[in-house]
């Protein structure tokens, strides 16, 4: 009976360490093809390597392709590997405007998918240098999974509210309606609850989305579906 | 002789009376209080029994009322100093150093003891914000990660970080249906700590940020990912693992090596802790403060 009980416990043990080994490791994770001209994309998981000429290796970022938009200071920064700080990295929960001069390419880079099992914090930071609350945030979707837009929570630091919530409220803290880009058509399309008859009602993945806040200092929350 | 005696007995009856004439409806003293015992009643009063009961603090009794109501335990409390009751850590957070304050309804994200031996972390159920109860070498109930509790104490400024500090720490019911252990929220390494949350700096009100990026998080539970970039032994006496995850070029944030092991340099490693800070050089910077070893993955190599 004893050795029953330590035999089982002894398998317990070993399956537990072989699933926290499979579940922790780099894969490697590829886009969809995109479309010839501006896509306006994000990554899905979390580059083992985060300079952006290996996150984009076989395009040519070193010429003025590649752009990431910083909320604080209303700015885009092209990234230029000869001063490449200002960029800084590519990096999940961001949003990217690239240029492809040929369709059909793939961004395909080394990951870490840990996120897919994460609940997710997206920095809403607004402008705070103005008087005007709030602002324009690029974000991404930090998944590898259609994410419904109505699921998404935001917080000020004090309370934590549904996106329908905060648009709805007398001080609303989010524009009822934001947007993302359709490569194919090379235009602008609207992401928001289904109530408001947008054009998607969810966050895709290797998307990136133009979140209007209308306070300073917000966050989103995205808690992975059970 | 026995004339002296009888008037020294009537003396001392004299002396009695005024006390026993003067029974009040309140005790006016600070009282040891022990349980609720029987109810004796006769007329239109009520006399509850209750002696030796030591006052514990308070308890929420949300089966009772629309919304968790405190009240204290024990009996007779007297004129003794009442805390402010509030909703949230953010709202804690919004008073002076030294107010006395009491939050109901929160939830531990650390182990007492085992984690830290000195504090424990409390969120707010929405995870909208998260505070520092410090307790010391003060002992408190045994809280493990995930229960519900409700903390007294004063608050005060700790190396930067709001904290609440005390040892009257009550465990509550668990709610119908127990939501699940609060689970960290995955973020950049840059946006760790967070800008100013409703700073005042000539009153100390709020909490100071460490960046002007984005909404503040200290006291919350998080998680980041990143290369080890070295370790580092700074000027507050403690070592840090610094990591990199491409969001802060040149500025890698600082994990608390206390409760971890070593990591190569460029090993990639998921991190979970508490958003915290500390003053490092004079500059207040943001840390995360891992709880415990498992809190570190080593997600490449892997180990």
């Amino acid at each position: 009976m004893k050795r029953f009980i330590f035999i089982m416990v002894l398998i317990a043990l070993v399956t537990q360490l072989v699933m926290t080994i499979a579940l922790a490791e780099v894969t490697n994770v590829t886009s969809p093809p995109l479309s010839r001209k501006w896509n306006l994309i994000s990554l899905p998981a979390i580059p083992k390597n985060p300079n952006p000429e290996v996150v984009f290796a076989g395009f040519p970022v070193g010429s003025g392709i590649l752009w990431r938009y910083s909320a604080p200071d209303s700015n885009f920064y092209c990234y230029d590997p000869w001063d490449p700080e200002p960029f800084g990295g590519a990096l999940i929960t961001e949003g990217y405007w690239l240029w492809c001069e040929n369709g059909g390419l793939t961004i395909s880079y080394e990951a870490v998918t840990e996120n897919y099992n994460t609940d997710m914090w997206i920095s809403l930071p607004g402008k705070p240098t103005d008087t005007i609350g709030g602002g324009w945030t690029l974000i991404g979707t930090p998944y590898n999974f259609n994410y419904p837009w109505e699921n998404v929570k935001v917080t000020d630091g004090t309370q934590t509210l549904t996106v329908e919530q905060a648009c709805n409220l007398a001080d609303p803290w989010l524009a009822k309606t934001h947007w993302w880009f359709d490569a194919t058509a090379q235009s602008l399309m609207t992401l928001s609850y289904p109530d408001q008859w947008p054009d998607s009602t969810e966050l895709l993945p290797w998307h990136g989305y133009w979140i209007q806040s209308l306070k300073d200092n917000l966050a989103l929350i995205l808690e992975v579906p059970s | 002789m026995r004339l002296t005696i009888k008037v020294l007995w009537l003396l001392m009856l004299f002396l009695l009376i005024p006390s026993l004439s003067t029974a009040q409806y309140k005790i006016d003293w600070f009282s040891i209080n022990s349980g609720g015992g029987p109810t004796e009643a006769a007329g239109s009063y009520n006399m509850n029994g209750t002696v030796g009961q030591a006052e514990v603090g308070v308890v929420a009794t949300p089966a009772y009322s629309p919304e968790p109501h405190i009240h204290y335990i024990g009996f007779w409390s007297g004129d003794i100093a009442q805390p402010q009751q509030v909703d949230s850590p953010a709202e804690v957070k919004l008073e002076r150093d030294v107010a006395y304050v009491a939050i109901a309804g929160v939830y531990a994200t650390t182990n007492y003891s085992t984690d830290f031996s000195d504090k424990i972390y409390i969120e707010a159920g929405d995870r909208s914000s998260g505070i520092q109860f410090y307790h010391g070498p003060l002992q408190i109930p045994s809280v493990a990660e995930g229960d519900k509790v409700s903390v007294i104490g004063t608050l005060a400024t700790k190396n930067g970080e709001r904290a609440i500090i005390g040892s009257t720490v009550m465990l509550l019911a668990p709610d119908t249906p127990p939501i699940s252990l609060l689970k960290p929220l995955g973020m950049q390494a840059l946006a760790v700590g967070g800008s100013d949350f409703q700073y005042n700096p000539e009153t100390g009100e709020g909490q100071l940020g460490v960046s002007q990026n984005g909404l503040n998080n200290i006291g919350l539970l998080v998680t980041v990912w990143g290369a080890v970039k070295g370790t580092v032994m700074e000027s507050d006496g403690n070592t840090y693992l610094l990591l990199d995850d491409g969001s802060k070029p040149n500025a890698p944030l600082r994990i608390d090596k206390s409760k971890i092991g070593s990591y190569s340099d460029n090993s990639i490693i998921q991190v979970t802790g508490i958003s915290s800070v500390g003053y490092i050089d004079s500059q207040l910077v943001p840390i995360v403060r891992p709880r415990r070893p498992a809190d570190v993955i080593q997600i490449w190599p892997q180990p």
